[in-house]
């Protein structure tokens, strides 16, 4: 047995895991080796100074105070979980609205910026609402052949599209109306009068605008209705 | 809730810890009582081996008990009793080292020293040799000398260290304690022995007789 083989089995040895050929090859090097015998002795040494080390006690009180922090853990959880469950109804109300907001507005800039890719300008459903500082109610100049579009407040809040399109029947007082209204077939051209001569960054900033202005009528119309 | 128990210690007594474990989450809280009478002090002295604070040590044991009950619902067979309780009372105490970790005294438990250096890195101080042995007469000076030393071995392998030689665990409880590999804790117990014995020899050496 060489030393490095017996450095690593003095460890064994002290723990009382060596058995019984390793223990006997193990004495044997120790008698022969100086260094690793010294090593292993000031092991055991050592460590039988700490099985002699008193054993630290705790207070005599502590079984009652552990019992005293324990009520006093409980009462405090109960107090919280109370407040919790209130806070976490109101939160949730609070939540789910936000929720249905967000997600509203999501589609409607979702719905605007796709249409941009396909025509720059947009192709949101923009008439009806306010663009810019021009009003864009008034019925298209050139309705398309095959749907008719009855503007709001014409009496009638549904619009017929024609036979290729199907029928479309929506009110206007939903939380999205403004914008779930018929689209005329034409709205791009009503959108491309109102961004006429603009430049990109300003087309940009004028449909920020409109999601804006959609934002607070939705949030407007969502708050009448609670 | 919890309720005290006058005269059914009998009953419980020759439950294992396990055992009374399952009691408590059957609502027998008082069971408690007996699991806390068995293992304050010896999760106190592991804890004082480890902090060198009696104050710090009984908060962290209290600490410890408070959170295994509160948590009682959580525990399962996989683990022994008392290696689930010394899991939460190392990770609280891990946890303070690590909110204070700015204070200069304090020392971490699993990770690097203070400095940011490693632990071999640091030279190891032997405890005064000068003392005459009339100076260590008493068991308090014993145990004074012992955290002197324990104190001076490095901080990753102290914690392996204490619950190896002072509670006597088996590797893989403290393995399972420490969610080191078990190579890991063999290696960091045998190195925390040797540095505890380089600190210690000086004084055997004297031939003070504890």
């Amino acid at each position: 047995m060489n030393c490095r083989r017996a450095k690593k089995l003095i460890y064994d040895f002290i723990d009382g895991v060596c058995d019984e050929t390793v223990q006997i090859e193990l004495e044997r090097h120790l008698s022969d080796c100086e260094a690793c015998d010294q090593l292993a002795s000031g092991l055991t040494r050592s460590l039988d100074l700490l099985k002699r080390a008193p054993v630290e006690t705790v207070n005599d009180n502590f079984g009652w105070r552990v019992r005293l922090a324990i009520r006093k853990e409980l009462a405090g959880a109960r107090e919280l979980g109370t407040s919790q469950r209130g806070l976490f109804r109101s939160w949730n109300v609070g939540y789910a609205a936000s929720a249905v907001a967000g997600f509203a507005v999501m589609l409607v800039a979702g719905w605007i910026a796709i249409g941009s890719v396909d025509n720059p300008i947009g192709a949101g459903s923009l008439d009806g609402l306010t663009l810019g500082d021009k009003q864009t109610t008034e019925r298209p100049s050139n309705p398309p052949a095959q749907s008719e579009f009855v503007p709001s407040g014409s009496g009638s809040p549904t619009v017929t599209v024609g036979e290729n399109g199907g029928a479309l029947s929506k009110s206007e007082d939903s939380a999205v109306g403004a914008f779930d209204r018929a689209i005329p077939a034409n709205r791009d051209s009503l959108v491309s009068e109102a961004v006429k001569g603009m430049t990109p960054e300003e087309q940009m900033q004028f449909l920020r605008k409109q999601i804006i202005e959609l934002q607070v009528q939705i949030e407007n119309r969502t708050t009448k209705k609670r | 809730m919890y309720t005290e128990f006058h005269g059914e210690r009998a009953k419980w007594k020759d439950l294992t810890d396990e055992e009374l474990m399952f009691k408590v989450q059957d609502g027998e809280t008082a069971c408690f009582d007996l699991l806390v009478d068995r293992y304050k002090n010896r999760l106190f002295n592991y804890l004082f081996r480890l902090t060198q604070s009696h104050d710090v040590a009984e908060e962290v044991a209290q600490e410890a008990f408070v959170k295994a009950f509160i948590h009682a619902g959580k525990y399962k067979t996989i683990a022994r009793f008392s290696t689930w309780l010394y899991t939460i009372a190392t990770n609280l105490v891990r946890n303070r080292m690590r909110s204070k970790s700015r204070a200069p005294q304090i020392f971490s438990l699993w990770g690097k020293g203070k400095s940011g250096e490693s632990d071999e890195e640091k030279p190891i101080d032997v405890l005064d040799p000068g003392r005459s042995p009339d100076d260590i007469l008493n068991d308090s000076e014993l145990s004074e000398v012992i955290n002197q030393a324990i104190e001076k071995i490095p901080d990753r392998y102290r914690s392996c260290f204490v619950l190896r030689e002072i509670n006597q665990l088996s590797y893989e409880e403290i393995a399972a304690i420490s969610g080191l590999k078990l190579g890991t804790v063999r290696s960091r117990i045998n190195r925390a022995r040797n540095y505890f014995r380089q600190i210690v020899e000086p004084i055997l050496e004297k031939g003070i007789d504890f």
